[in-house]
């Protein structure tokens, strides 16, 4: 009679089995290291710095200087630098990117206002006058709004100086000294870097990809009906179940980890991102397991496969974007793990910070293993 | 304890609204082969998944080695080996793999899997990947599984289907030895002549009931029909004359055809299990 196997034995062997598989699967062997020079390559040529500053050629030059008078805060080296330029087709071929001889200082101008040579007689006279908001293509709407609204208000000032009066005495809003009140932590100068915000996106694609993977190892177990030779000996559909889930955590977690140690993501939390790659491999490793039980062969395997996994990565491509996300996207399984992440990669957060979203991530883990546990143990029957 | 290996009572089972199993009884001793013959869709993978632990009884009792299968799975299962009739191995794994792999679901961590592979005739193939098996070397490899862990009880789906009379031979060789180291044998199979040469019992399931239970000996002196079949030359060629020996002048008769001149041959006609399936349940065993 043989020895009374242990769960862990059990599922220590089809791990065992399944990694092997994997190393041996000529697919996943080329698609892994590709996927990880990708997504590696993708990170390093992202920018690593955010540009908060922007270049705004003024003409003629007094508007230029009225309006460095006005700034707030003229030791702040973000928001706009002021170029003054004495003409306004120089402005212009300089907004455009077409100025030949441009200067040092020319060569960032993406901004432009340019105010009419009889400025100053057609406000003292009180009438109406036009200026130009000369932008580059790419410039953000908002910001072409702004300096619209800039503008005006060097308008207004300009008006006051033509009638003899204080450019800043009479202005309708008076804005304290210090500034804008800035709520909750103050980032300028030090907003988080497209590199930084594609990591966790990275790292999760990659847990994707091992999803994937695994779905297949699944799919071919039911359709070679190794699972049911292994269900006629002393193993459950729940040892399978955590024997898959370990092999994608373990196979998952560590490419993201490398990954994470290819692009010097671990910053002041290794432990605490670790944890977060096993979460997120324990996340993404049941919904692999439903496609492939719920696949009746290769095609459907992968349609199932795409269709679970893809919307596991809105919140991924979310984070890319600052700003707060739609309900939906929040109420998203994968949301939590990728805030997270966001939130230690890109804000140097801790582990007291997170407890919420790590929570959320260990419920949903919960609840999807429920459900592939349903879904192989119905397939199974099925056999 | 009971004194059976098995033990199935009023067996149950449906897949939604077709009953597969319709209320079977039968036992299984220690050391004993029982063949199980139907034709597909009889019931016989149902019974065998039910005892197997792969499939819970709709209702009935099915004891393996006096535990009950629905309720201890686990006790049944680490004392049983199973043979399918689909070649669910690891093909991109060896043959000394998949052993070694089986093995330790039983918790086995010191199987002889080349020992196990050579009472397979598997010998000088222990390393090579199964995808370069033959359908014959995974069937001797399917059997090699299903005995890693020494079982009380085999069951057997098909074990000889579609194989070269030299691999049949050696899987049978092997059920023999099993049988005799004290393993009880459920076996289902299509081949009749198998059966017979293999079965202590044999059992007709169609449609998901029970049709007979019995040696093949009694089935055949019960329902098959007794004959002498005499061929003859005469004087309009070969004759042939058959006598039924459950005829009261069966005697008379074939004294007086052995004793006619131009005797060629005189055959016995032994009823078969197929003739016999057929009789008992209006249909045959293939399809």
């Amino acid at each position: 009679m043989s020895p009374r196997p242990s769960r862990v034995g059990i599922v220590a062997a089809i791990v065992a089995k399944d990694l092997r598989s994997f190393a041996a699967d000529r697919l996943w062997v080329v698609l892994t290291p590709f996927s990880m020079l990708f997504a590696v390559g993708a990170v390093w040529l992202a920018p690593g710095e955010v540009k908060d500053s922007w270049t705004l050629g003024v003409c003629p030059p007094e508007a230029a200087e009225l309006m460095a008078a006005m700034a707030t805060d003229e030791e702040d080296e973000d928001g706009f630098w002021m170029v003054p330029f004495e003409e306004r087709e120089r402005l212009a071929r300089a907004v455009a990117g077409d100025l030949e001889d441009a200067s040092e200082h020319e060569e960032g101008v993406k901004l432009g206002l340019a105010f009419p040579p009889d400025l100053a007689t057609s406000l003292r006279d009180g009438q109406a006058t036009t200026i130009e908001v000369l932008v580059a293509a790419s410039t953000p709407p908002a910001l072409q709004q702004a300096i619209a609204g800039e503008g005006r208000e060097v308008a207004f000032a300009l008006q006051a100086v033509a009638r003899g009066e204080d450019a800043m005495a009479n202005m309708p809003v008076v804005l304290p000294a210090e500034g804008s009140n800035i709520l909750g932590e103050d980032r300028t100068g030090d907003l988080v870097s497209m590199r930084d915000r594609l990591r966790p996106m990275m790292a999760f694609m990659m847990l994707m990809v091992v999803s994937m993977g695994l779905a297949g190892l699944v799919a071919a177990e039911l359709e070679h009906r190794t699972v049911t030779a292994m269900l006629v000996t002393p193993v459950r559909t729940a040892d399978l179940l955590a024997a898959k889930t370990v092999t994608g955590m373990a196979i998952g977690a560590g490419q993201a980890m490398l990954f994470l140690l290819l692009t010097w993501g671990f910053g002041g939390h290794p432990l605490l991102l670790i944890l977060l790659m096993l979460l997120g491999a324990a996340l993404l490793s049941p919904l692999g397991l439903i496609a492939g039980a719920a696949g009746k062969d290769f095609m459907t395997t992968l349609f199932l496969g795409i269709a679970l996994l893809v919307p596991m990565l809105v919140p991924a491509f979310a984070v890319l974007f600052p700003g707060s996300h739609p309900l939906w996207v929040k109420a998203m399984p994968s949301y939590g793990m990728v805030d997270a992440m966001m939130e230690v990669v890109g804000y140097g957060r801790g582990p007291a910070d997170v407890l919420g979203q790590l929570a959320a991530t260990v419920g949903w883990i919960v609840a999807l293993m429920a459900a592939s546990l349903v879904v192989l143990r119905r397939r199974v029957e099925a056999l | 304890m009971s004194e059976h290996a098995i033990e199935v009572r009023e067996l149950r089972y449906a897949y939604g609204a077709n009953e597969a199993v319709r209320g079977i009884d039968f036992e299984v001793a220690p050391g004993e082969i029982l063949g199980f013959l139907g034709p597909n869709g009889a019931g016989k993978s149902t019974t065998i998944k039910m005892l197997t632990g792969l499939l819970r009884p709709a209702s009935g009792t099915a004891r393996v080695l006096g535990h009950d299968v629905a309720g201890q799975r686990a006790e049944v299962q680490a004392r049983i080996g199973v043979c399918f009739e689909e070649k669910n191995l690891y093909v991109d794994m060896s043959a000394r793999a998949n052993l070694r792999f089986h093995a330790r679901l039983f918790g086995i961590r010191d199987l002889d899997a080349d020992e196990l592979l050579r009472r397979v005739g598997l010998a000088d193939r222990v390393g090579d990947r199964v995808e370069s098996y033959s359908k014959g070397m995974r069937q001797r490899l399917m059997m090699a599984r299903a005995l890693v862990n020494r079982p009380d009880v085999l069951f057997l789906d098909e074990p000889t289907d579609g194989l070269d009379p030299v691999s049949s031979k050696a899987i049978r060789g092997l059920i023999r030895d099993e049988a005799t180291r004290g393993a009880a044998v459920l076996l289902t199979t299509h081949d009749m002549a198998e059966a017979d040469e293999l079965s202590d019992r044999v059992a007709f399931i169609n449609e998901g009931r029970l049709h007979a239970l019995d040696t093949p000996e009694n089935l055949k002196l019960e329902h098959g029909r007794r004959a002498v079949r005499v061929r003859r030359r005469g004087d309009d060629g070969v004759q042939e004359l058959e006598v039924d020996l459950d005829d009261p002048s069966a005697g008379e008769r074939l004294k007086e055809a052995v004793a006619a001149e131009g005797l060629l041959t005189i055959h016995t006609e032994e009823a078969t299990l197929e003739n016999i399936f057929v009789q008992m349940t209006g249909r045959g065993l293939e399809g």
